[in-house]
């Protein structure tokens, strides 16, 4: 058991942030709280060495991507029920339908390259940093960001084609 | 145009808002904990039977002794499969609580909304029934526990559904500052908690801080909940909203995505509980005097069965048959495998379901890697089309996958794969097949069953792959990789 006072205060701190985290990781808000949870758990079970460790975000990120696969496969089938409403602001049809149809892209992108992109320009963490969490090369991290892009800048030029491998699962 | 890595940073931050967590995660993580411990030492312990005690909690109604409360009937689980009563799952560590609260000691109820709100017989039975699941879920959390103040209580609406009723109740904690909700559905005046939409369950600090009104006096809520098996949307908005539903788009006999039509949904004093198919995720938008006050997928991604038709990935007997009627020597294990992912990917980005499921062709690539090609009917009659390949026990790729128009299927070339090993299945009428290099050079390629995995040619991936009829005549020429329309744009 570790140090509950410290715990605690890294969850109420950062538990928010995971939580972004894992909803661009997964698309559901539902789903990204239990995965939160989950990798918060495993890391209270071992929280003396993630605090020895020197940086038990990136711990639970890690265990967050790692495990996000099969958090979607096992919960596919339930009912998600939580959604409440963005923020009021302005119609800007043309810009939302822009977003919209990244973000239903990005849904589709394979696991292993929409988590590069959520911590290249999400997270903003560097190449090197992306790598480690991914347990990849920084070669893979830019080949992966490079052709996730390219996917994404075919959605928005109306131009899309599939040319990558796509893993499915992992 | 604007660089994609710049719009992606925009809809992730759109996406994300200044959402928090739902729960108290400490508390959660904590319970979660727990139970694992728990679990453990009931393994360690090599119990034999596991009890799932605690029996359905069910909210009994009891007469009012100042409202003339009619007896609400004690719901019990369904006896036939029809019934409209769900039944609650028993939780392996929920706690025994004393009965029902009656309803004349709840707070009395004003602006509820819904059809059924001038029923207070509903009303009253949703009110217990609320109250019962908002105190047994609070009753799990770990101490200290936030209580619920019952002064708090509000049913939001109570509205017909199908054949069944559907309500949502919210409570406060003591402190003021943390909401919890609770979905009431059942017959009638027979209603039983079915589980907190955690989801919606946020401190009240945070929904002032953000704007949003659910806890307001004008709520302002979209979501989705199944009531006898079906899904329903649900919206709250204030009044004078106008709200714009927009479905999913589809896939046309011609693999075309065929964008949806955006419709009014009629809002009924600020409320619309409707049927929804909710795949591809459909979008409510609502706005007021000109300003979009909120608008929200009926669910960001999953599967729903939906009203009138239940999708399903494709059965294990159309698998089975499948894999029969297939061409070569496909495997059974990939195809399902295969199968489903592009069921997830047809349902996760449009409204259509799937009809139908073949087997293209299947084999192994040089390593003995199982690698197959299959295709989903959908009901335009065009088909999504997908190749898979196992490297590893526990995963599996594709590397083309996407829409074909209907009448595509038994003429289009496919080509698939890279630098390593490119899969090759034919047209029907094919008599032979090449694949063309980078240098112009056009190696021949043996079609076992009208396909084959073979090696890139000097290990340089090729550029496109012609098939040819028996007069020597080119039937199809198809780039690596090209010819199929990915539904994600």
């Amino acid at each position: 058991m570790g140090d509950d006072e410290g715990f605690h205060e890294f969850v109420s701190s950062r538990s928010p942030a995971l939580l972004r985290t894992a909803y661009l990781l997964l698309g559901d808000w539902e789903l990204a709280e239990d995965l939160v949870q989950t990798a918060l758990a495993k890391a209270y079970r071992h929280w003396g060495r993630v605090i020895g460790a020197g940086s038990p975000e990136a711990y639970v990120r890690k265990i967050m991507v790692n495990e996000r696969r099969s958090w979607w496969r096992r919960h596919r089938g339930r009912e998600v029920v939580g959604a409440v409403p963005e923020r009021a602001g302005p119609d800007e049809s043309a810009a939302l339908a822009e977003r919209d149809a990244v973000w239903r892209a990005v849904l589709e992108l394979p696991p292993r390259t929409r988590a590069v992109l959520v911590l290249r320009f999400w997270e903003d963490l560097s190449e090197a940093e992306t790598a480690e969490t991914l347990g990849c090369s920084i070669g893979t991290v830019k080949s992966t960001t490079s052709r996730g892009l390219r996917r994404l800048q075919q959605v928005l030029d109306g131009n899309v084609l599939a040319s990558d491998r796509r893993e499915v699962q992992e | 145009m604007r660089p994609a890595d710049e719009v992606l940073r925009e809809v992730f931050a759109e996406q994300v808002g200044g959402r928090t967590p739902s729960t108290d995660m400490y508390d959660a993580v904590l319970v979660r904990h727990r139970r694992r411990r728990r679990r453990a030492m009931i393994g360690a312990a090599l119990a034999a039977v596991v009890v799932l005690g605690g029996a359905a909690v069910v909210a009994t109604g009891v007469r009012g002794s100042d409202r003339s409360l009619p007896a609400t009937p004690t719901p019990t689980r369904p006896t036939s499969p029809t019934s409209c009563i769900p039944t609650i799952p028993p939780g392996p560590g929920a706690p025994t609580l004393p009965p029902a609260v009656p309803a004349d000691q709840l707070p009395a109820q004003s602006r509820v909304r819904g059809s059924l709100a001038g029923d207070q017989a509903v009303v009253d039975a949703a009110l217990v029934a609320g109250w019962q699941g908002l105190r047994e879920s609070n009753a799990q959390l770990p101490a200290p526990r936030k209580e619920l103040d019952p002064a708090t209580l509000r049913v939001r609406f109570v509205e017909r559904a199908g054949t069944g009723t559907l309500a949502l109740i919210t409570a406060a904690d003591k402190a003021g500052s943390w909401q919890a909700a609770q979905w009431v559905e059942g017959q009638g005046r027979t209603l039983v908690p079915v589980g907190g939409p955690s989801g919606i369950t946020s401190p009240l600090d945070f929904e002032r801080r953000s704007g949003q009104l659910f806890y307001g006096i004008d709520p302002l809520y979209i979501s989705a909940a199944q009531v006898c098996g079906l899904t329903y949307g649900v919206v709250l908005a204030p009044a004078g909203t106008t709200a714009i539903l927009t479905g999913p788009p589809h896939v046309d006999a011609d693999a075309r995505l065929v964008p949806p039509a955006p419709r009014p949904l009629p809002l009924r004093d600020g409320l619309a509980v409707f049927p929804a198919d909710v795949r591809g995720g459909p979008t409510v938008a609502l706005s007021r005097d000109g300003t979009v006050l909120g608008r929200r997928a009926l669910n960001a991604e999953g599967e729903y069965a939906s009203p009138g038709s239940r999708p399903a990935s494709p059965s294990a007997e159309q698998i089975d048959a499948a894999v029969r009627d297939g061409r070569g020597s496909p495997d059974r294990t990939l195809v399902e495998q295969i199968a489903g992912w592009a069921f997830d990917t047809v349902s996760r980005s449009t409204g259509d379901g799937v009809t139908g499921v073949r087997v293209l062709w299947g084999g192994r690539d040089r390593s003995g890697h199982p690698w197959v090609l299959i295709a989903l009917r959908l009901p335009s009659g065009a088909w999504y089309v997908s190749d898979g390949l196992s490297e590893q026990s526990n995963s599996f790729g594709s590397t083309n996958s996407g829409a074909l128009p209907a009448d595509r299927l038994d003429d289009t070339l496919f080509v698939s794969g890279g630098a390593g090993d490119v899969l090759l299945v034919a047209p029907k009428a094919a008599a032979r097949v090449g694949l063309v290099l980078s240098t112009g050079e056009e190696v021949p390629v043996h079609l076992t069953a009208g396909g084959a995995v073979i090696p890139s040619p000097n290990g340089v991936k090729p550029l496109r792959a012609r098939a040819y009829d028996a007069d020597g005549q080119v039937i199809a020429s198809q780039a690596l990789n090209d010819g199929l329309m990915p539904l994600g744009g």
